[in-house]
């Protein structure tokens, strides 16, 4: 609530600073916040069809990428300003138009806002929870590829022990898996990964690259039950460098990842997903292992449980069959 | 008569450095062009005369009357829709690095003589 109150005083200052009429944040044709001098119930909603429309020069003009829009007469100026693909700003200014004043104000506000994407995803599958549900059944082919949809996944490579992974990446501190870890003779705490995979390449189990490839029904099995600690996880797989996913099957892996997030949180999934990849991976290239990492960081901003869990089943269930 | 139109267009585009433009009909349906290969002249077409429209809707909104012009800038250029009289919609693609003035001082000419040949 204080950060979509931090959200609102900036739309605020903004429409006071250009002495704006209307000031509108929209998803596409959606408006999820505004400030206006109008009572007219039905400005955002034409101004967020004719957002919508121009949206539509994308599909039309090969790699267009609108940056903003803007018409004027003698009394009154529009100016959208896009921050990307779907979420856009919105601007009415009654008197002499004043484009540069207008652009100025658009692009201070964007990078204010910057930070608050995750907040304005949420109240977006808030106030408009249909339009949601209607990508996750993944009806909506403008959002969505179907052939993701289209793929199976053999049910019997899930095991259990790739959630209890998830809970040893988390980044806070679980006392019990620490000491589980730290008990077992010589396999160090999970802050020293390098003497990690040092201590973990000496041990005789199957690896979890063989598992993750689906190898032996016996080393399946070995992984196969909820009881084991976190620790076990990382003894089953000494080889965490290999199985270095590459190029086309890294873009591949990602994209399927981006799918599943993108059901999970709503279509502004796409703006967080590219945020973290580029914060997350250097290269075109990663282990299964940082794969599995990205996924359980990018399942950190799902709020909800049994959305969160669904995207990391799925999402890993995608790794295994690399 | 098209080739009338045909001709304003082409020398708009020419004498502006445009790419390409679009005469279409209010109802969304294409007069004239002379587009680059690649753009579908019935989508231009349809999405000039709805923008404007749609912008309208808002003006009329604000009881600011018609809207005569909008242009939306991307990262490949500008896309420009303007009205001609109540009839027609010019639609106008610049690149990047066109001559905004320039372009829209040479987009009233055509604009002019769209409106006499049209009547």
């Amino acid at each position: 609530m204080e950060q979509l109150h931090l959200v609102e005083q900036l739309l605020d200052k903004a429409k006071k600073d250009a002495s704006l009429y209307y000031i509108g944040l929209f998803f596409k044709d959606k408006e999820l916040l505004s400030k206006t001098s109008s009572r007219s119930e039905h400005l955002s909603t034409k101004f967020g069809r004719l957002i919508e429309r121009s949206l539509e020069l994308n599909d039309i003009i090969p790699k267009f990428k609108e940056e903003f829009l803007f018409s004027e007469g003698k009394d009154y100026s529009l100016f959208v300003y896009y921050l990307n693909e779907s979420l856009s700003i919105g601007m009415i200014h009654l008197g002499k138009p004043n484009f540069s004043l207008l652009k100025i104000t658009a692009h201070d506000l964007y990078t204010k806002l910057s930070g608050f994407i995750p907040l304005l995803s949420e109240l977006y599958n808030q106030k408009y929870p249909e339009h949601v549900e209607t990508s996750e059944t993944g009806k909506d082919k403008d959002m969505f590829k179907d052939d993701v949809f289209a793929s199976k996944y053999p049910e019997e490579f899930q095991p259990d022990s790739v959630a209890e992974l998830e809970v040893v990446l988390k980044t806070e501190k679980n006392p019990s898996v620490e000491k589980s870890v730290q008990q077992d003779a010589g396999i160090p705490s999970v802050e020293e990964p390098k003497s990690l995979e040092t201590s973990l390449q000496s041990i005789d189990v199957p690896s979890l690259e063989e598992v993750l490839k689906g190898g032996s029904e016996e080393a399946v099995r070995s992984l196969d039950s909820s009881e084991k600690a976190p620790s076990d996880v990382y003894e089953e797989s000494p080889d965490i460098e290999e199985g270095l996913i590459t190029d086309k099957d890294f873009n591949k892996i990602l994209e399927m990842v981006k799918l599943e997030f993108l059901k999970a949180i709503g279509p502004f999934g796409a703006f967080l997903f590219k945020k973290k990849k580029e914060e997350f991976f250097t290269g075109n290239s990663a282990t299964k292992f940082e794969i599995l990492k990205f996924i359980n960081l990018l399942s950190e901003e799902i709020n909800t449980p049994q959305r969160k869990q669904e995207f990391i089943d799925n999402a890993k269930s995608y790794l295994l069959n690399m | 008569m098209a080739a009338k139109y045909y001709e304003i267009l082409e020398n708009l585009v020419r004498d502006s450095g445009a790419e390409g433009a679009v005469l279409v009909s209010v109802d969304g349906l294409a007069i004239a062009s002379f587009l680059p290969q690649g753009i579908d002249e019935d989508r231009v077409a349809a999405m000039g005369a709805a923008i404007l429209s749609l912008g309208e809707r808002v003006t009329a909104e604000l009881n600011k009357g018609q809207l005569e012009q909008l242009y939306i800038k991307g990262s490949t250029g500008y896309v420009i829709f303007t009205g001609v009289k109540d009839v027609a919609v010019l639609g106008v693609l610049a690149p990047p690095n066109a001559k905004l003035g320039l372009l829209l001082m040479e987009i009233q000419r055509a604009i002019k003589k769209l409106e006499n040949e049209l009547g």
